[in-house]
């Protein structure tokens, strides 16, 4: 009676063992993410930016546009409701605001703030995996379409509880990034229209 | 009874025994060498500064107070391509790997995370630090429409990048009020482009980044400082690949100073011996070298552990520099050593005769070194004991031991030659030697007036040319850091400090408007400051004020999307209780602990605060230096520290020159028959203050302090020079006092002239004055001054 009923479970693990093991892991997830990212040399995109903060009694969207060079220059530019820009080429910086009508350039290092949001964005929109893993611990929340649960490591990030990556059903780039904060506040960027490997105007870094 | 009789029979007496007298004469030498083993050579650089109450040794004390001055700074430069990011990692590795044995603190910055913490703080504590300019600017904010517009930019902010930061702020502060404590805190910057990174400052171009560490070094220790350098270099091994390293510190001139020293004693010292040694094989016997040679070599070491007991210390520039003055001991011994070597009489009496011109000599060689005994500096006082001990002892030896070792007649009993010229040598005509001596007195007179004096201590040591070039590098990438003026404000107590810091600050904002301030006053003003700000504030806002703005906020929130109490941090904050006045803790607590110690530090019954300012005229005017013209107020400024050190100098200078002048006058009237006599006598030496001073004119060098040292060794030699060729020529000596004087003078020209080989600034000029000033009246004495003797009976 045992024998049989070990024989049993033996024949239940055999069968099971395939769909346990089914789903494509981490690892794989993230060199093919890697693989793509590396083809990929410049990006445009459109973004929606919905963030839901405690101090905001109504959800504050915003629209813009996102603009990637390999290997490092970024533009990062709203365009309603108030039009402002964040450009990092080659170190330098750029940072513009409708509301103060000031244009402020930095040289390299000496705008420590654009330089930080600039590596972020960029190793977000990007998924730039070997920066993006040393600040952060990842887990496979999907497989199809990619969500990846990104928790970060230590306090750097103080003012991030954790983020959602999701990518476009290829893979190819990005599709949304969700920044859940500690309090509860919630950002949400939506990225559409996005044109991998396309000319980009050289003035727009 | 005749001093020249009185000295013939001590010699005789003492020739009684010469082995015990040479025996007791080595022993005490070797007793007091070896007793001066024991000594610790002072390397304190305060026995250069006058100690007359003129201020200079105050600001010194006060600077040795100051941490800035055990300031070191490691610059590390990035790789190329690196990014700010990696340096500031380069330069966390290096700053953990130095050795807390030559570093012993990392001034760290604030992390911008303790930078958030310190705005909040300060946001807490505004209305105790808000002057009437930031009322003012926050009365601007409180405008009709200004909430609104203010609270619009806020939402801009929010939707940016930058609101993932910055939303805690503005909950705190919707007006950005923060903008006031934001320019409060730039004022704690040495330098306003550069920024906390990393262990350190970033500079502008994010390619360079500078560590400010303490050492526990001192200054002033040469073997330390080496050890420190190396110590730093073993710690650079932790850089990444293609990063580098440089320091800028003190420790790299003493460092470098004591090499070049090292090398230069090695070649000053081969150069100088093969000359003394041809010197002496060209003009003496060997016996006589020797036991001349031991005269100088007897005499130093009692002469240093006489001073050093009289004294209470002995400085290494005394030992150094006197060891070389004392070189004029070596011409008694000369003197009569060639006395006795014309032997046609026996030694008691030959020395008796040269006896008379010997102490002549050296009672105004005395005078000389005595007259530097009224110098306001110690070390120069402590020279002129070492010397005059080292010159009685000297004269001692050559008058009564090496006659007793050297007897007379060693000259085979050759005739005595008449007075007059040694044959030989050119005759000059008086004709000629009066216009060559008139053309040198007006050159000197001439160009002499030209001569400046430098009393930069820095430029007395040695400053290698990459030294210069990393502080330059670090000067433009980073301010100065090192080269600021200092402005103290001290006081019994921190209240009061405080109170007076904010003087120099206000002094300093409202008179010298643009100049680059670091000073805690903007973050730190007294309590009774704080006190009579918050009033003014509480004025400005008070709870009506309160009110009406917090209406307007939720309203004007309101239409702009905010949920009700968005802002309620920041009228919490507004309408809790006023904190207690903002101290040095709560900005430690902040990230403010290394700043505060390099500006703020206690002594026992003092508090003293600093604020660095720039080393200009204009700083300088704001702060008499009058003593307590500043009224607790104290400017520490290199460009001022030295106008007073060569005011100091030229006092000392001209307080010298009179004395030691008067003093011979008097001596010379005392030894010769007249007045003529002594002009004549002079003469020399008129002639080498007037080569030198024409010389340093005419090539456009400065005097410096051990050039103001080496003075009474020209003086000294000069009338000595005088003294026997006038007794030469007035047939009270024999031809030997001309061969005396012409190598006594080139010994002294092969021991000076060998200096001017060095690399040492110091040594150099040493060399350079003396060489020059007794070659002039060495020339004078040997050419000129016969000339002008000779028609004399």
């Amino acid at each position: 009676m045992m024998r049989r009923l070990l024989l049993l479970l033996g024949v239940l693990w055999l069968l099971a063992a395939p769909a346990l093991a089914g789903g494509p892991r981490l690892e794989e997830v993230l060199a093919g993410l890697k693989a793509k990212a590396q083809a990929t040399g410049t990006i445009r995109s459109r973004f929606v930016q919905e963030k839901r903060l405690a101090m905001l009694a109504r959800p504050l969207v915003s629209e813009g546009l996102f603009f990637f060079r390999r290997p490092d220059a970024l533009r990062w530019e709203y365009t309603a409701p108030v039009r402002s820009y964040l450009v990092m080429h080659a170190g330098r910086s750029r940072r513009y605001s409708e509301l103060s009508g000031q244009t402020v350039s930095a040289e390299a290092g000496a705008d420590p703030l654009a330089a930080m949001m600039a590596a972020q964005l960029l190793a977000w929109a990007t998924f730039d995996l070997a920066r993006l893993e040393g600040q952060y611990a990842m887990a496979l929340e999907s497989a199809d379409p990619v969500v990846l649960r990104l928790d970060p490591k230590g306090a750097a990030n103080g003012f991030i509880d954790h983020l959602r990556v999701a990518f476009t059903p290829d893979a190819s780039s990005v599709a949304a990034i969700e920044l859940f904060e500690p309090g509860g506040d919630l950002t949400r960027l939506t990225f559409h229209d996005t044109v991998l490997n396309g000319e980009l105007p050289p003035d727009l870094f | 009874m005749d001093i020249g009789a009185l000295i013939a029979r001590g010699v005789l007496r003492a020739s009684a025994r010469p082995r015990l007298l040479l025996a007791l004469t080595l022993a005490a030498a070797l007793a007091a060498f070896a007793a001066l083993g024991g000594v610790r050579l002072a390397e304190d650089v305060r026995g250069l500064l006058p100690d007359d109450g003129s201020g200079l040794a105050e600001d010194f004390r006060l600077l040795g107070l100051s941490p800035l001055s055990r300031l070191a700074l490691v610059e590390v430069r990035a790789a190329p391509g690196a990014t700010p990011e990696e340096l500031a990692a380069a330069a966390g590795r290096l700053a953990g790997a130095l050795d807390p044995a030559f570093f012993s603190e990392i001034l760290a910055l604030p992390s911008p995370a303790a930078l958030a913490g310190l705005m909040t703080l300060l946001l807490d504590h505004l209305p105790d630090l808000a002057d009437d300019s930031d009322l003012a600017a926050i009365r601007a904010t409180l405008a009709p429409g200004e909430v609104a517009r203010r609270l619009a930019r806020d939402l801009a902010l929010l939707a940016s990048p930058e609101g993932w930061w910055q939303k805690e702020l503005i909950r705190q502060d919707p007006l950005d009020w923060r903008r006031l404590a934001a320019a409060k805190l730039a004022g704690l910057r040495p330098a306003q482009s550069v920024r906390p990174a990393g262990p350190g400052l970033l500079a502008p171009d994010g390619q360079s980044l500078l560590i400010l560490a303490l050492s526990p070094v001192p200054m002033t220790d040469s073997a330390r400082s080496a050890e420190l350098l190396a110590g730093f270099e073993a710690s650079t091994a932790a850089l990444p690949p293609g990063f580098t390293a440089g320091l800028v510190c003190g420790h790299r001139y003493t460092a470098a100073n004591a090499a070049a020293v090292k090398s230069d004693l090695a070649v000053v010292l081969t150069a100088s011996s093969l000359a003394l040694v041809l010197i002496f094989l060209v003009f003496l016997r060997l016996r006589q070298a020797l036991l001349v040679a031991l005269v100088p070599l007897a005499v130093l070491p009692p002469a240093a552990l006489l001073s050093h007991w009289l004294m209470g210390g002995l400085s290494g520039i005394t030992l150094g520099f006197g060891a070389v003055l004392m070189g004029i001991g070596v011409d008694y011994a000369l003197h009569v050593a060639l006395a006795l070597e014309a032997g046609d009489e026996p030694a008691p009496l030959a020395v008796g005769r040269v006896s008379r011109p010997v102490l002549a000599g050296a009672a105004t060689s005395l005078a000389a070194f005595g007259a530097l005994a009224f110098s306001s500096l110690p070390v120069v006082r402590q020279l002129a004991l070492f010397s005059i001990i080292g010159l009685i002892l000297a004269l001692i030896l050559a008058l009564f031991v090496l006659p007793a070792l050297l007897p007379a007649g060693t000259a085979g009993g050759r005739p005595r030659r008449p007075a007059g010229r040694p044959a030989g040598l050119p005759a000059p005509r008086r004709g000629l030697a009066l216009v060559l001596l008139l053309a040198v007195l007006a050159c000197g007179l001439w160009w002499g007036r030209q001569v400046r004096f430098d009393a930069d201590l820095r430029a007395l040591g040695s400053r290698p040319a990459d030294v210069l070039a990393d502080e330059a590098r670090v000067r433009e990438r980073f301010g100065r850091l090192r080269d600021q003026a200092l402005v103290f404000a001290s006081a019994p107590d921190l209240e009061a400090a405080l109170a007076l810091n904010e003087t120099a600050w206000r002094r300093l904002r409202g008179q010298a408007p643009g100049t680059s301030l670091t000073s805690l006053a903007p973050v730190l003003p007294s309590a009774a400051t704080q006190a009579a700000n918050r009033a003014r504030f509480e004025a400005l806002l008070d709870a009506g004020a309160k009110d009406a703005l917090g209406r307007e906020l939720a309203d004007s929130g309101r239409a702009l999307g905010f949920a009700p109490g968005a802002f309620r941090p920041f009228e919490d904050r507004l309408g809790a209780a006023a904190p207690a006045p903002l101290t040095p803790a709560d900005l430690r607590r902040s990230g403010l602990g290394p700043l505060l110690d390099l500006m703020l530090v206690e002594t026992p019954g003092r508090v003293h605060l600093l604020t660095l300012a720039p080393d200009d005229p204009d700083v300088a005017r704001l702060f008499p230096a009058e003593p307590g013209a500043g009224q607790g107020l104290r400017l520490l400024s290199q460009a001022r520290f030295t106008a007073d050190l060569t005011r100091a100098m030229r006092a000392d200078f001209i307080r010298f020159l009179a004395i030691a002048l008067a003093a011979n006058l008097v001596l010379l009237r005392l030894f010769l028959p007249g007045w003529r006599a002594v002009a004549l006598v002079m003469l020399p030496l008129a002639a080498g203050l007037a080569g030198l001073f024409g010389f340093l004119g005419l090539t456009g060098r400065a005097l410096n302090l051990f050039g103001i040292l080496a003075l009474p060794l020209i003086l000294g030699i000069g009338v000595d020079y005088g003294v026997f060729i006038y007794w030469a020529c007035c047939g009270r000596l024999e031809r030997a006092a001309h061969k005396a004087v012409l190598v006594a003078g080139l010994t002294t020209l092969a021991g000076f002239g060998s200096l001017l080989l060095a690399r040492h600034p110091a040594l150099h000029a040493i060399g350079l004055t003396v060489t020059v000033g007794v070659a002039a009246a060495l020339a004078a004495s040997l050419c000129i001054l016969p000339a002008l003797l000779g028609r004399r009976p």
